[in-house]
């Protein structure tokens, strides 16, 4: 009887073994991943208003592919009053060149250049650690204040932690 | 008839058939042998030689305390290398488990076997070694770095509460094998501020929706015969 009862039970144990597939063990979505700084662009004229670019770009200053502008990747966004690109994360900057093309076709770009301090962040097992962004300001690259589209840049929130309020504003 | 028998053999010296006849009701309980039972859990040592990233030993006992009730203990160390996605982390520790178990199984004549539950406090201390890690992107406009490190968590430790079912089956005089199932719940952890206990020795793998753990043992133990009644 004991006896049975004893391979039974081993029986099962190894059964039980051999599934172990856990939802842990996916790095689901739904967790946050490293946040991205969120621009929305106001009008210079009056920055209570939003003012959509005609047509946006965005590039690192030296590498030739554009960023993504949203989280479907896009990477280049028409009539467009916000954006979310990400920020590096093995320097203390980020030097972004943004380029309008508008109705004509006539493009300008002007380059951002991100400053900030780097944190790190655990999430969990499956998706490792994460990078927060503190003490966050922008300077626009000088140039003949004709020449360019970006009249100001304004830090709404000093610290990029997640994706979930606008951080910088740009008016135009 | 069985019982007049062995009556008769314990006891030849009883000439007296009245006091025979008094004292058979008692005499058909067996002598039960007690002692320090003391044995291994073969689980670890095998895991040890088919698994690279873990090593691991466990000494487990139990005291007879009376026919239902055992007191019974483990103790061990574990060592174990995870390697996920994101993250490669080992663990080593050592932890020790105390409580009783709780005998259903009525034995037949001289027989010793046990099906059991039991609980356990436990408590393990150790620490933890982050070797590698990457951060978490949504996008790949910049390349993911990897981060190969050193980095040590010491002074971890866990509390929890453990519950187990079981066989003990006498295979020869005093040798005892056993299968066990357990069941637990971590009631206090000591963790990192910026890393979590990825794995606590003792009560295994953590998960970050529950502080329930699941183990199994298999053991194999001699009790030391120190007398009976």
């Amino acid at each position: 009887m004991s006896k049975r009862l004893f391979i039974l039970a081993t029986a099962s144990l190894i059964l039980s073994l051999t599934s172990s597939c856990e939802k842990d063990d996916l790095c689901a979505s739904d967790f946050a991943a490293t946040p991205r700084i969120i621009i929305i662009f106001k009008d210079d004229s009056n920055p209570l208003l939003r003012k959509a670019v005609t047509s946006l770009q965005v590039r690192e200053v030296g590498q030739t592919s554009f960023a993504p502008l949203n989280n479907l990747g896009a990477t280049v966004l028409n009539v467009v009053d916000s954006i979310a690109i990400p920020l590096k994360f093995d320097t203390a900057g980020t030097q972004y060149e943004f380029t309008q093309t508008n109705a004509v076709g006539v493009a300008n770009t002007d380059v951002v250049t991100f400053s900030y301090d780097l944190g790190e962040v655990y999430v969990n097992r499956a998706c490792g650690f994460k990078i927060i962004y503190r003490n966050l300001n922008e300077t626009i690259t000088a140039e003949l204040p004709l020449n360019r589209w970006i009249q100001s840049t304004t830090t709404l929130q000093t610290d990029v932690t997640s994706n979930t309020a606008a951080h910088v504003e740009i008016r135009h | 008839m069985f019982t007049v028998h062995t009556v008769l053999a314990q006891t030849p010296q009883n000439t007296d058939s009245v006091a025979e006849l008094t004292t058979a009701t008692d005499s058909v309980a067996f002598k039960k042998t007690y002692g320090l039972r003391i044995g291994l859990d073969v689980a670890n040592v095998l895991r040890t030689t088919i698994d690279e990233n873990y090593i691991g030993f466990q000494a487990i006992a139990d005291y007879r305390i009376n026919s239902r009730w055992y007191a019974a203990g483990e103790i061990g160390t574990e060592q174990v290398d995870q390697f996920n996605e994101r993250i490669d982390a080992s663990t080593s520790g050592s932890f020790i488990k105390l409580g009783a178990d709780y005998n259903f199984y009525q034995n037949w004549l001289d027989m010793d076997n046990m099906i059991y539950a039991g609980m356990r406090v436990g408590y393990a201390t150790f620490s933890q070694q982050l070797t590698r890690y990457d951060y978490y992107q949504d996008n790949r406009y910049f390349p993911i770095a990897t981060n190969e490190i050193s980095q040590e968590f010491s002074g971890l430790s866990t509390i929890w509460v453990e519950l187990q079912a079981g066989l003990k089956v006498q295979v020869l005089t005093n040798l005892y094998l056993g299968v066990n199932v357990h069941l637990r719940r971590s009631v206090a952890q000591n963790q990192p501020d910026t890393f979590d206990n990825l794995y606590i020795p003792g009560f295994g793998r953590t998960y970050d929706t529950s502080n329930i753990g699941v183990g199994y043992g298999y053991g194999i133990s001699y009790r030391i015969p120190l007398f009976k009644k």
